[in-house]
């Protein structure tokens, strides 16, 4: 049988080869998403270490007390070796300029594990470190130079002290990615800190101590510092917890790509099932000669079947190649998303994972065509006109249901959710039997073509309509690919609308924070002086969420995990940010409940009534009535939900997942938010370094700055989205020229008949040009049509902005795929077209 | 005997009703024996021949090879008889296209896992004078060679039974003649039953006996 099925391979090697060409391009994506995450998690899980630069950290948000650190350092075991670090947030000015950084105070054993690795000096030794502190350097991230306008040797103003910037930092092992920070890092030594008037009452300053053990492991190591802590608002986790949370972010992206992904291996499919249908079609006298001659109708499948495994596997192989091949271009284009020392490494899993899904996927959807075989008469061979042919039953729809049946199971997997991965699958089918509507009713309507029209026109429309499968098959390839193609340049275009451009949105200039509350007066005065104003002027207090109706934090799950699990040691340990407040602001929309009733009444007895971000809500799993704890900074605060409000994010104003009547927090240690309206550039980078001189401790962010370095990163990530879309068009073109070669297969003869009625080559070229550039036509409406419908969904549900056409994109999508189409007609027809009709005589005379 | 067909009717279904193609058909042949089957065109031989080929299934009656009632084997055991015990040498040749004259004619033994497949291929067209043509596809092969590499397929896994149908009807005469001689040379050689379906009176001569299809049965002629 394996030679049988070689056999086959290599004497029909055009099929082969194009049917390997088709499966390989639809898997591409997948290949370079599996391989992707696979990378993500070897990286994440090899360099966990580096990225926390210790094997367990103990996090507070206040500095540990005495009798902490030696129980800690005693938890730690002897030979433990211990390092500190102290990060906030902070703005760094040459004078003229300031920008928001990331302050890293450091001791001079930190990291303990990999290194800052500085330019020109390589990795920052001791003598480094004696230099940082001695000349109260900073080390500084790159962008800082460019940002800032200093160089090495330039003091640099943080807060109330100047630093000398002593060293550039090349490669920063604590850094996971700098592709989601708005603040570039700066490290300092600790001893300088307090110098710089930044650590007040209020400031949001994040105090590490790290502990490195050559004796134990980093769990139990973990382990014990949590059981020498009584304070649950100190955090402490392993290496591997630390980078959890950032695993899960790529699993987040990589999840949503996968599942493009999926829709070319779908439609990589669909192509495989097209082509092998016309291959069976082809085979079908074979195959009956075979059973004639001694095989069995199920050896006969058996062999086909093989040929398919065996074609799936190359083409997983060429996948993997070509993956492999891209696999140094994606991380350069990815750039700074990717954790440092990432490398895209294609292994056996993911070959071995490609090969099975390819293998099984070509199968199931050849399914319904070797299931025909069983209709196939073999006595038929003994028949003087008739020749065995494939039945076609009532049944053969059933066949399809293995397909559909494994596209749902791998879109349910590559999600992790039953409900996603089946909101997916049922949307994606759902488009699929709106298009094929769609492209049957098109096919109907080409049908009343006047009798007057041209000849090429008539021809081509009856090739389109006769065909009807082959037709539709090579349409909804393309309609889907063009639909996925079209979704993500025009929700770029309503992000642009949505963020940058403030005379239409609402959004600030600028959003200042860790302001101190005896500060403000003198701020908004600053500030209005140089022809601005200061709103939203917003109180945060930091607190720790300590009971939930009642029920402790610690013991409270929302699902069978043990106390102890990620999550409920998420929801204790975590600070939240509270705010106080009498009415909803612009930027919110109440959901449920109603608003507060005015000033808390203290001496009724009754609970504060407290305010909760509609998504939150559900994340904890409250609802209105429900009661929240909080222990704020040492002083038990609770409240009953009386309202659930959606926060729209992205206004970038002072927004808050929990908010108290006034009345409440007023006494609590706390520091402010406020936001300033839309400036000129220039108004705005004079107005932030201002700020910074007169008020160091106040942090900004230059909205329009972030906006754009996100869009930027958006717009990496629609690269991505597009790009694997792009493989479906590639595999739309290629259904698009294995139907145009077996077109011309099919009509050799009726090709050559009309140039011996005289017929010339221009009139035939047309004839098929029209035919395909119809094909690509209507896919390309159909598609474009969708992809706006879904991208208006996705507007108004996911990113609540309204949805205005984006034209470039769709006018580029409308000419290009008809283009396209007749391309790949041109390409396939062309041996057809150039035939003499002398083969057509030669061939009746044989 | 080395095939017996008894009480054989074979009817086929149409939207107009049923029609009997044979009616209550015997023949019986012995091993080494000639038969031929002539018949006007619609009489049923292409029927006859498929159910002696156990390609189809008689409507009533029996059909036995080597004493096996065709109707009580299974799939495979019927695919494996046809493989070992049969030989078929189609009007139209049916060799199959993208395969050379020696994997065609050595791949019934390939079916039955037989060893040696190919050197015993490349006799069997040394035999039918083609040993030079072994690496040629169908396309590059005359009519009268595709025939004859055909013959020699059939004849490979040397059967007990050989059933020809119009073996010559595609070729010229000239071409006709040269296959069926070289057919009736093989067969006697190996002592192979022949049950051969023929228009020409002159092939019809040659075999042991002449035996026409008429009214759904067959008579002696």
């Amino acid at each position: 049988m394996w030679r049988l099925a070689l056999r086959e391979i290599r004497n029909h090697w055009r099929f082969s080869g194009f049917f390997a060409l088709n499966l390989a391009l639809g898997f591409v994506g997948f290949v370079l998403l599996d391989a992707f995450e696979g990378s993500v998690e070897a990286t994440l899980r090899e360099r966990s270490r580096s990225f926390l630069g210790a094997d367990a950290e103990v996090g507070s948000s206040r500095p540990l007390s005495a009798d902490e650190v030696a129980a800690l350092d005693a938890a730690a075991g002897q030979g433990a070796r211990i390092a500190r670090a102290t990060a906030l947030f902070s703005m760094a000015s040459n004078g003229d300029r300031t920008r928001l950084v990331e302050l890293q105070a450091i001791d001079p054993a930190f990291p303990l594990y990999g290194a800052i690795v500085l330019e020109d000096a390589g990795a920052a030794v001791a003598a480094e470190r004696a230099d940082l502190a001695a000349r109260r350097g900073a080390w500084v991230d790159p962008t800082v130079l460019g940002q800032l306008g200093v160089d090495v040797g330039e003091p640099l103003r943080i807060g109330a002290l100047d630093f000398l910037v002593t060293g550039v930092v090349a490669r920063d092992g604590g850094r996971a990615t700098s592709g989601f920070s708005i603040a570039p890092r700066i490290y300092v030594a600790e001893q300088h800190l307090a110098a710089t008037g930044l650590v007040s009452l209020g400031s949001r300053v994040q105090y590490r101590r790290l502990y490195r053990s050559e004796s134990t492991s980093a769990t139990e190591l973990a382990d014990a510092l949590r059981a020498a802590v009584a304070d649950p608002a100190l955090s402490v986790r392993s290496h591997e917890q630390a980078t959890r949370d950032l695993a899960r972010a790529y699993s987040a992206v990589s999840d949503y790509l996968g599942l493009v992904a999926l829709v070319a291996i779908f439609l990589a499919g669909i192509g495989a099932a097209y082509l092998f249908r016309a291959h069976l079609a082809r085979r079908v006298q074979d195959i009956a000669i075979l059973m004639s001659l001694g095989a069995t109708r199920a050896r006969a499948q058996r062999v086909f079947l093989l040929q398919l495994c065996l074609l799936s596997s190359g083409a997983a192989i060429l996948a993997c190649g070509v993956g492999a091949l891209l696999a140094g271009v994606v991380p350069r284009l990815a750039g700074d998303l990717l954790p440092p020392g990432f490398e895209l490494r294609i292994g056996l899993r993911t070959l071995a994972l490609v090969a099975v899904l390819a293998a099984l996927g070509s199968a199931v959807a050849c399914l319904p065509l070797l299931a025909r075989l069983r209709e196939l008469r073999p006595a038929e061979l003994f028949a003087e006109h008739v020749q065995p042919r494939l039945g076609r039953g009532p049944r053969d729809a059933l066949w399809l249901a293995p397909a559909i049946a494994a596209f749902c199971a791998i879109a349910v997997w590559r999600v992790g959710s039953l409900s996603a991965g089946g909101l997916f699958a049922g949307v994606f089918f759902g488009s699929l039997v709106l298009l094929a509507a769609f492209g049957l009713a098109g096919l109907r309507a080409l049908e009343s073509l006047p009798a007057g029209s041209p000849l090429a026109l008539r021809l081509a429309v009856r090739e389109l309509v006769r065909s009807r499968a082959s037709s539709l098959s090579a349409f909804l390839a393309i309609a889907l690919a063009v639909q996925l193609l079209s979704i993500a340049p025009q929700l770029r275009g309503v992000l642009d609308d949505r963020m940058q451009a403030p005379e239409r949105g609402a959004l600030p200039s600028l959003f200042l924070f860790d302001i101190q509350p005896e500060q403000r007066e003198a701020l908004s005065a600053h500030v209005a002086a140089r022809g601005a104003r200061l709103e939203r002027i917003s109180p945060m207090v930091r607190a720790r969420l300590d009971a939930i109706d009642g029920e402790p934090v610690a013991t409270r799950t929302s699902d069978p995990l043990s106390p102890g699990s990620d999550q409920s040691r998420r929801l204790q340990t975590r600070r939240y940010n509270l705010t106080y407040r009498e009415r909803l602001t612009p930027s919110e929309t109440l959901r449920e409940g109603r608003d507060f009733s005015g000033r808390y009444p203290r001496g009724e007895g009754s609970l504060p009534e407290i305010s909760l971000e509609l998504d939150f809500a559900r994340r904890l799993g409250v609802g209105l009535g429900a009661t929240l704890a909080f222990d704020v900074q040492g002083v038990p605060v609770a409240g009953r939900v009386v309202n659930l409000r959606e926060v729209r994010w992205n206004s970038f104003q002072p927004n808050f997942f929990v908010a108290f009547q006034p009345g409440v927090l007023e006494g609590a240690p706390q520091v402010f938010l406020a936001s300033v309206p839309a400036l000129a550039t220039s108004e705005r980078e004079a107005l932030q370094a201002s700020i910074t001189r007169a008020f160091p401790n106040v942090s900004s962010v230059d909205v329009t700055r972030a906006v754009r370095r996100l869009l930027g990163l958006i717009g990496q990530l629609q690269w991505a989205l597009s790009s694997t879309a792009a493989l479906s068009l590639g595999v739309g073109l290629v259904l698009v020229f294995a139907v145009a070669r077996d077109q011309a297969r099919a009509r050799r003869w009726e090709t050559n008949l009309l140039k011996v009625l005289g017929a010339d080559f221009r009139r035939i070229r047309a004839a098929l040009d029209l035919e395909f550039g119809l094909l690509g036509l209507l896919g390309a409406l159909a598609g474009s049509a969708a992809g706006l419908l879904a991208s208006g969904l996705l507007s108004h549900l996911l990113l609540e902005a309204d949805f205005r056409v984006s034209l470039v994109p769709l006018t580029l999508t409308l000419a290009g795929v008809p283009a396209l189409s007749v391309f790949a007609g041109r390409i396939a027809t062309r041996h057809v077209l150039r035939e003499r009709p002398l083969a057509l005589l030669q061939a009746a005379g044989a | 005997m080395i095939l017996e067909a008894v009480d054989v009717y074979k009817h086929f279904e149409t939207p107009g009703g049923a029609i009997e193609v044979l009616c209550g058909l015997d023949l019986a042949v012995a091993r080494g024996e000639t038969v031929a089957v002539v018949g006007e065109s619609g009489s049923g031989k292409s029927t006859l021949l498929s159910l002696l080929a156990g390609l189809d299934a008689p409507s009533r009656g029996q059909v036995c090879i080597e004493g096996r009632d065709l109707a009580e084997l299974g799939e495979a055991e019927l695919a494996a008889l046809r493989g070992r015990s049969m030989g078929i040498v189609f009007q139209q040749f049916h060799l199959m296209g993208g395969l050379s004259a020696l994997e065609n004619v050595s791949l019934p033994l390939e079916l039955q896992s037989v060893r040696g497949a190919e050197q015993r291929a490349r006799e069997a067209l040394d035999q039918v004078g083609l040993a030079d043509r072994a690496s040629h596809l169908p396309a590059r092969l005359s009519g009268g060679e595709c025939q004859r590499v055909a013959i020699a397929r059939a004849l490979v896994v040397e059967p007990a039974l050989l059933l020809a149908d119009e073996p010559s009807g595609s070729l010229d005469e000239r071409t006709g003649d040269a296959v069926n001689a070289l057919l009736f040379e093989l067969v006697a050689k190996r002592a192979t039953a022949l049950v051969l379906v023929t228009h020409s009176d002159r092939l019809s001569a040659a075999c042991d006996r002449r035996l026409r299809l008429a009214g759904g049965r067959l008579i002696a002629d």
